[in-house]
């Protein structure tokens, strides 16, 4: 594994917080001020305007939609849920495990 | 998916160093320096604020030049915040969304799946367009999470690959234990190379601690003087050295000297030891070239690595690095035919407050013999390979040392002395 890769992503932690705090459900509000805290104070632009946050609430552009949290009522759980456990497992990668 | 990041490190990294670190450098003479453009210069160093914080990051002018600097107190901040810029390497829509939705999916169950049942049942679930994601990229994403990032595990079971979740180390480990634990990587995490990985680990735990034990911890309990602040930019070729090390295989390297920073040149070499000099805060790969020749090259200027197929063994060189090394004062290896430097110091102290300098003096500069002349004054020998490379330690000791050999080394450092007493208007 190389020391500068893609799941050591700023946002590719940011998401995995979101999805592991929305195991019993998260209001909009809520999610926002999880992003709030974890985004750049310069707020990332993806395609066609949309904001990191509309694309993990799924309000962004329909292709590029996250699609990793469904909405039931006012609130968001992880896709794939009702396991008993934390919806994504926490490990060391090859590169923690090295030190 | 987002402009904001990079696919290469080096995208930033001279950027960052001549900018940002040295702090001296305006667009347009890093424009002449390295021969780039002057909008590529102020996107990057857009960049560049974005992933480092605007309180640590000082606009000074100089004439119609705007300089920037990082400014950061290490007493009053304990994280170095420029391990923030290894995470920001780009990724695209479906890195993230395999990458989250297979561990969830593999969390869910309590079994070892192959692909095509993983692919079935997601696609059964809505979760997979198979007109948009092929089987071939889940299976490569699925080998990258198992040989390469290591989050998954995977066993052959009649020729059929099944992945799981990699087993929990910290399992059988109590609150308690994982706490000392997450302490110790605190303490470590800005003292051990490479540092980024200390961060990664200590980031890892808390979310261990929070999602799997329930309790949310955050301690800054250490704060450091003289931390190793900006060598951290040069990690990501630590790194690769030190895999190609650890593998005994071959590099090559591509580098600038300092006379063309715009001109690379690349040779294969092989990487037996890095050196960290404290005190300028560098680092140093000590390798070999093809006739055996020891051959130093500074990590800063390093532009890329590419690890080759043929390997070495380590045996075959140790005899060689401490022949070329035993003498050097830093990172200068002794040159062919070549005898090291005699130097003899006159350190003058006063015994009765200043004893405690014989012994941080033969500690910083061991391997040498210390004789009492009289009271208060000793002399101390030693050999080295460049004595040019003392200097710096030599001015630490102002009014307590005094070089008696050789007349060069002295002449150099009077010099030196003359030049800085000229520049404050002292003589």
């Amino acid at each position: 594994m190389e020391l500068f890769d893609k799941v050591k992503n700023r946002y590719f932690h940011l998401i995995f917080r979101i999805i592991n705090e929305c195991v019993s459900g998260k209001t909009k509000d809520e999610i926002l001020k999880i992003i709030d805290e974890g985004e750049f104070e310069q707020k990332v632009i993806g395609k066609n305007q949309n904001t990191f946050a509309d694309l993990v609430l799924n309000s962004g552009d329909k292709d590029n939609n996250f699609n990793l949290l469904k909405q039931e009522n006012d609130l968001f759980f992880p896709c794939i849920r009702d396991t008993g456990k934390n919806p994504l497992p926490i490990r060391f990668t090859n590169c923690g495990r090295s030190l | 998916m987002f402009n904001d990041f990079i696919k290469h490190y080096n995208t930033i990294r001279n950027i960052l160093r001549d900018c940002f670190l040295y702090g001296c450098f305006s667009i347009d003479d890093l424009e002449t320096k390295r021969n780039v453009s002057p909008r590529k210069v102020s996107y990057e160093i857009r960049r560049i604020q974005q992933y480092v914080e605007k309180k640590y990051v000082k606009v000074d002018k100089d004439g119609r030049y705007k300089l920037i600097s990082l400014t950061y107190d290490f007493l009053r901040h304990t994280d170095n915040f420029l391990v923030n810029t290894f995470m920001t390497k780009s990724f695209t829509r479906t890195d993230l969304y395999l990458y989250l939705l297979i561990l969830m999916y593999l969390q869910s169950k309590n079994t070892p799946c192959s692909v095509n049942a993983i692919v079935d049942e997601l696609i059964e679930d809505g979760h997979l367009d198979f007109e948009k994601i092929s089987v071939k990229t889940i299976e490569r994403k699925l080998n990258e999470m198992s040989k390469g990032i290591g989050i998954l595990s995977c066993d052959t079971e009649k020729r059929t690959k099944q992945y799981f979740i990699a087993p929990d180390i910290l399992d059988q480990l109590s609150y308690d234990q994982l706490l000392e634990l997450l302490r110790a990587i605190d303490l470590y995490k800005n003292i051990v190379f490479p540092t980024t990985i200390g961060y990664f680990c200590a980031q890892t735990l808390q979310d261990y601690l929070k999602y799997e034990r329930k309790c949310s911890v955050t301690f800054n309990l250490f704060n450091y003087k003289y931390v190793h602040f900006h060598p951290v930019i040069e990690e990501h070729i630590l790194w690769e050295i030190l895999k190609a090390i650890h593998q005994e295989r071959k590099i090559k390297i591509y580098y600038h000297t300092a006379k063309r920073p715009d001109k690379n040149s690349c040779k294969v070499l092989t990487p037996y030891k890095i050196r960290y000099d404290v005190r300028h805060g560098r680092f140093y790969l000590i390798s070999f070239n093809n006739y055996g020749k020891c051959i130093i090259s500074r990590l800063d200027r390093i532009e890329s690595i590419e690890l080759q197929k043929e390997s070495f063994s380590r045996e075959d060189y140790k005899k060689n690095y401490k022949e070329r090394m035993k003498y050097t004062w830093s990172s200068v290896a002794l040159a062919d035919g070549k005898d090291p430097e005699n130097i003899k110091l006159e350190l003058l102290i006063d015994e009765s407050s200043e004893r405690y300098l014989i012994e941080k003096l033969k500690n910083e500069a061991p391997g040498g013999k210390m004789e009492k002349i009289e009271e208060g004054r000793y002399h101390y020998s030693l050999k080295v390979s460049d004595s040019g490379e003392m200097i710096p330690w030599l001015r630490s000791y102002a009014g307590n040392i005094r070089v008696l050999k050789s007349t060069e080394l002295a002449e150099k450092l009077a010099a030196d002395w003359k030049e800085i007493l000229l520049s404050y208007g002292v003589v």
